[in-house]
């Protein structure tokens, strides 16, 4: 069954609450003080004995079983937005859809009869803002989901436990849809896209070349498609190996050209599949094979080399940074690439944690992506044609030890290694950070000069 | 397949909730639904709500006046089923009227019991719509009605009363009231906050023997040898699954409809749901009656899911309400009285008027009640049927009901998308 209205959500960090914070909760009833005095649809919740603190709000159901028992229908879902409200001027003040709420999302008044529940300030909700921990977030799923296409991959693919790879591939996929090839190469991806050995796991056409050349085969598969008149997507997937060090030549050249294809590069830094050797993107201080940690080396000594910049200097179309924890970013940021490869080139750079090479655990791939978003070691940012955009901005950003404590390649850093990086970060992000304020025409015309 | 032809009896919130499913599931047969009374439909439990004034007839409407031409289907409004038969697909009509169907849904609802000594005495009684504007009219120029029955409706209408300036008493005809949902201890607070806020609660009346209308009111002996004298005397013993219509036409009925857990009953293209349904319970799977709202709705999707071709479990009802009575909020969700060898957690603070009661069994939660408790229900209710354990927690749980419910319901969802 496809639900036809999709709402924007809240999405809340589970147990990641500042103990003792109600923040959310405050503002909340702050807001609404004028329409239901007292009541906020935001709940925190702090339970010391089992160490969890966190927050709870109405999840804008698809099929919200408040509505269907409320006995007056007072409580409706728009068709419009999404949002699940009550109309106070219809509500009994019965107390069943508190009954019935799974969720904990209803505020029952007993004393006032009436009941209550976030409205999402009707699109703006004003709990995001003020959470000092950047628990609370808006998630835009409505732009997401009606894009979302029919899943190209077959289910158990070949990678290893806990690889980012596998979504990765799959929301490309979903957002991108049927008419696309996909040109890759040797590489973790392989095993799936080529499917070595036994038949591949997916339905989409795969050219497979040399890490040399895929975006020249890219630009020859372009040229091919316009020539016969067929509007089909090409799509280099390659690892940060291929696109910063080993073909880096022919993408720079492709962007130069303006080629109107897509590049993803999924980086993890480093050549995770051949054995986990170091590339230009590893960062300062990670042991890999060949930047091992002993006596005459403390892992890699130089900083990563920051290829989407580079292509971004290129004046491209679009170029943009994306990573797996932040899902409704990236496919917008992949929507937005389909968009912009019909005017050039366009190129998405995934940072993609490597279980494996980088020492995680298995299951917190994306828990790793998200620190690295929030320490600000991979900030999200998009350019287009040079003018750049921060697209998520973290309030209060964790200290880089946050971020180093879940890998292992970093564990051998002594205090003063992981302030050096933590200085790698400030810099990197400052840096960005001026190149948001070129934004605007001013900007763009100026750099042209 | 080309379009089928689904008959709805009944226009309440089961009927309504087929309905809903059978258009989101895609479905474009024809649906006609039949309804006994002549109002735009509206739920029987917001009438306490008419009766205390806080709602208009206009604030209750279920559903906005194009809503059936939206859904692309038919309401008529108005008229009884006198019987059906299930060998030709049809159903008459009191008007001598009949439709044929090629699915049927039972929805006709619940009918209450009243003794005919109390009925050719002049006693009211309160279900339905009329039945509400009969009462207004009967309230006019006279003060003290006496209910009769300790069940949810006559203390919510007794609460409403109330609130309208009315004098009012209950009498119980047993030795406790909300039976159903409360153990006698919570049943003893709920008549004491009754006899604080001006509503006496009086028990143990036994059955009516003798009743005649007087002067401008009612008298009435009990079999215990209690008299009532009143004004106005209202009659909220109890429901039955409004049933008449289909003896005799070879659906099976023990109280209410015997339905399966798709709601289907013994006759493949006949469903039931809503109070006329004796569906499976959660506990058992044993058939039984829950005439509730909540379950009512929950029983009609699974029937519209059903008659759409989309085949649906029922995981069976819970019994559960929530009563809100001059301030005071009393709840109940899952088992009410523990069986041998359950485990009772109580923790209670009676000046305060608070109590608090978790039964469960082998770690899984099997009922609550609260009285005055910051907690929601739902959640305890989300617990009981995702069978959560909560053996390590119990202690925690009676102890701060609302954040540990929450807690362990996000746990258990975490756990659904990270086993």
């Amino acid at each position: 069954m496809r639900v036809k209205t999709f709402c924007d959500t809240i999405k809340i960090e589970r147990n990641e609450c500042l103990p003792d914070c109600s923040a959310c909760q405050e503002k909340c009833v702050e807001v609404k003080q004028e329409i239901y005095p007292g009541c906020a649809g935001i709940k925190v919740i702090h339970i010391p004995e089992v160490n969890s603190h966190t927050a709870v709000i109405c999840n804008q159901c698809a099929e919200p079983a408040c509505a269907e028992v409320c006995p007056s229908g007072a409580i409706t879902k728009s068709e419009v937005d999404g949002i699940v409200r009550i109309d106070e001027a219809k509500c009994l003040g019965c107390g069943l859809c508190a009954l019935t709420c799974p969720y904990g999302g209803i505020h029952y008044d007993a004393g006032a009869k009436k009941a209550f529940k976030c409205d999402l300030c009707d699109g703006d909700p004003q709990c995001v803002s003020v959470c000092p921990n950047d628990v609370i977030s808006l998630i835009n799923v409505r732009a997401v989901w009606q894009y979302l296409h029919e899943d190209q991959f077959a289910g158990g693919v070949a990678f290893c436990a806990g690889c980012p790879l596998e979504l990765t591939l799959r929301i490309l996929s979903k957002v991108l849809g049927r008419e696309t090839v996909i040109v890759g190469t040797p590489s973790c991806s392989a095993p799936v896209l080529y499917g070595q050995n036994i038949g591949t796991w997916h339905r989409l056409p795969y050219y497979s070349c040399l890490m040399t050349g895929v975006a020249s085969s890219a630009t020859g598969l372009v040229r091919y498609y316009r020539k016969i008149g067929k509007d089909v997507r090409v799509v280099c997937f390659t690892g940060d190996g291929c696109a910063a060090d080993v073909g880096f030549q022919p993408l720079s050249g492709a962007a130069e050209r303006n080629e109107n294809f897509i590049y993803i590069c999924y980086d993890n830094e480093g050549y995770m599949n051949t054995g986990i050797q170091r590339s230009s993107t590893t960062p300062f201080g990670a042991a890999t094979t060949t930047t091992p940690v002993g006596v005459a080396a403390r892992g890699k000594g130089t900083p990563a080399k920051n290829l989407p910049l580079i292509i971004a200097m290129h004046r491209v179309p679009y170029v943009a940074t994306a990573t797996l924890s932040h899902m409704e970013d990236f496919v917008k940021k992949l929507l937005k690439a389909e968009e912009r490869r019909k005017e050039g080139f366009a190129y998405i750079h995934v940072f993609s944690p490597c279980p494996v090479g980088w020492g995680i655990e298995s299951d917190s791939s994306i828990q790793v992506c998200r620190m690295a978003v929030r320490t600000n070691y991979f900030p999200l940012w998009e350019a287009e044609r040079g003018r750049f955009r921060l697209t998520h901005t973290v309030a209060t950003p964790r200290p880089i030890t946050e971020y180093t404590k879940l890998i292992r390649k970093f564990r051998h850093l002594t205090k003063e290694e992981l302030a050096q990086l933590q200085e790698e970060v400030n810099s990197n992000l400052a840096f960005l950070r001026h190149l948001t304020e070129f934004g605007g025409e001013e900007g763009t015309s100026s750099a042209e000069g | 397949m080309g379009k089928r032809k689904h008959l709805i009896i009944g226009c309440g919130s089961a009927a309504l909730s087929a309905l809903k499913q059978t258009r989101k599931l895609g479905s474009e047969d024809e649906v006609k639904l039949v309804t006994m009374e002549d109002y735009s439909p509206y739920s029987p439990a917001s009438l306490p709500y008419l009766v205390s004034g806080r709602m208009k007839e206009s604030d209750i409407q279920l559903v906005g006046d194009d809503y059936f031409d939206q859904m692309k289907a038919t309401l008529i409004r108005g008229r009884r089923v006198d019987s059906i038969d299930t060998r030709s697909q049809k159903v008459n009509y009191d008007n001598g009227e009949s439709d044929t169907y090629d699915t049927l849904l039972i929805a006709s609802g619940s009918e209450p019991v009243v003794p005919q000594v109390l009925k050719e005495a002049g006693a009211l009684e309160f279900h339905i719509m009329d039945d509400y504007i009969y009462l207004t009219k009967q309230l006019k120029n006279r003060t003290k009605v006496t209910i009769l029955g300790g069940g949810l409706v006559g203390m919510e209408l007794a609460v409403a009363l109330n609130e309208r300036g009315h004098e009012v008493n209950v009498i119980a005809p047993r030795e406790r009231i909300l039976r159903r949902y409360f153990d006698a201890e919570v049943g003893s607070y709920i008549i004491d906050l009754f006899a604080q806020n001006g509503v006496p609660v009086s028990l143990n009346w036994g059955e009516v023997i003798e009743a005649r209308r007087y002067r401008d009111g009612i008298q009435a002996k009990f079999a215990t040898g209690k008299r009532l004298d009143t004004h106005i005397l209202i009659a909220c013993i109890g429901v039955k699954p409004r049933v008449l219509f289909a003896d005799g036409s070879g659906i099976r009925i023990n109280q209410g409809i015997l339905v399966d857990s798709r709601m289907r009953t013994n006759i493949p293209n006949v469903f039931a749901a809503g109070d006329v349904a004796e569906a499976p319970d959660f506990f058992t799977g044993n058939n039984g009656l829950n005439p509730i709202l909540p379950t009512a709705v929950r029983q009609g999707k699974i029937a519209g899911s059903n008659m759409a071709g989309t085949e649906v479990e029922y995981e069976g009802w819970l019994p559960m309400n929530t009563f809100n009575f001059f301030g005071h909020l009393a709840t109940s969700v899952g088992k009410s009285t523990p069986s041998e060898g359950d485990e009772v957690l109580i923790e209670k603070e009676h000046g305060e008027q608070r109590y608090e009661k978790i039964i469960c069994r082998d770690g899984k939660l099997l009922g609550a009640t609260f009285l005055n408790t910051n907690v929601d229900a739902g959640v305890i209710q989300y617990l009981i049927k995702e069978r959560v354990n909560i053996d390590p927690y119990k202690e925690l749980l009676i102890k701060k009901p609302k954040d540990v419910s929450l807690w362990l319901m996000l746990e258990a969802e975490r756990r659904k998308v990270y086993p």
